[in-house]
């Protein structure tokens, strides 16, 4: 009995002891060394297809032209796709509609579709270079585009 | 007589334990603060994959020259992602890190000490074309003994 009551003794008295350690001073301190932002890929403008579309059955004569850009990069900082010029002869605004058909992380894809153009007629698209600009600052390059209509 | 053992043991830890409350709110002021002092270099900004080299030193002693009165134990862990390889030099030497991790230095009390270190950061592939990352450290301090 004596020396379980010793053996229990031994084992309090550690803890009360313990209780002195719980001072003891730890600290830690968080420091950022560098932050990395490498980047060489410059953004991509790259044509995909063009189509030419009937407008309206039995009317041969007039078309609507579907042109798929596609743009590629993973951190775009700014796009400016509406900056695109597109010059043909008796163009109205209201023909031109460009629309986002694809938003993915590391890739984009639009359509741009001009309306009511007729056969033989001759449409050039104009990007300019920096419409898609990346997080380090890496501009895409200029992209021209030319069509006739046959 | 075991039952009444054990409690009279449990009741003077408590008020042991009080007592130790009491002094520390009483004698605040004689609380030995140990002096640890980080001087380092601003963070880097990374563009391009050279080489770069990032300064700190840690000392013991502040611009008053008060030091430390305390032994302070300290490690560093570098946290860094795969394709980047460091190089850490502690008073010029190179040290080996186990698991991202310096074994642990000691910032002896009453004695000025300044330990300097310079971290190199490299990038394992030189092709490499894209990378968003961040390079960080955390410093452990602990007092060595009571």
């Amino acid at each position: 009995m004596k020396k379980i009551i010793i053996f229990l003794f031994i084992i309090v008295s550690s803890g009360v002891f313990s209780l002195i350690s719980q001072g003891k001073y730890i600290k830690e301190n968080d420091i950022t060394i560098a932050k990395i932002n490498i980047d060489t890929i410059i953004p991509e403008v790259k044509l995909m297809n063009i189509q030419n579309i009937m407008y309206k059955e039995n009317e041969n004569n007039i078309f609507d032209v579907v042109i798929s850009i596609k743009i590629v990069e993973n951190n775009i900082r700014e796009n400016n796709i509406n900056n695109m010029k597109i010059s043909i002869d008796n163009l109205k605004t209201e023909d031109i509609d460009i629309k986002n058909v694809k938003n993915e992380s590391d890739k984009m894809e639009y359509e741009v579709k001009i309306k009511r153009l007729y056969k033989n007629q001759k449409i050039k698209v104009f990007i300019p270079q920096g419409v898609i600009i990346d997080n380090h600052g890496n501009e895409s390059k200029d992209l021209i585009i030319e069509h006739e209509i046959n | 007589m075991f039952i009444i053992i054990i409690t009279i043991i449990l009741l003077s830890n408590n008020s042991l334990g009080k007592y130790f409350s009491k002094i520390r709110l009483e004698s605040e002021n004689d609380i030995i603060e140990p002096v640890i002092i980080i001087e380092n270099d601003e963070t880097i900004n990374i563009n391009s994959i050279d080489k770069k080299i990032y300064n700190f030193k840690i000392k013991n002693y502040n611009n008053e020259e008060k030091i430390s009165k305390l032994d302070i134990e300290y490690y560093i862990k570098i946290i860094v992602s795969e394709n980047i390889f460091i190089k850490v030099y502690k008073n010029k030497q190179e040290i080996k890190l186990k698991n991202v991790t310096t074994d642990r230095f000691l910032l002896s009390k009453n004695l000025k000490q300044e330990d300097n270190y310079k971290i190199e950061i490299f990038f394992f592939d030189n092709t490499v074309q894209e990378i968003l990352d961040e390079v960080k450290m955390k410093i452990y301090y602990e007092q060595k003994n009571l």
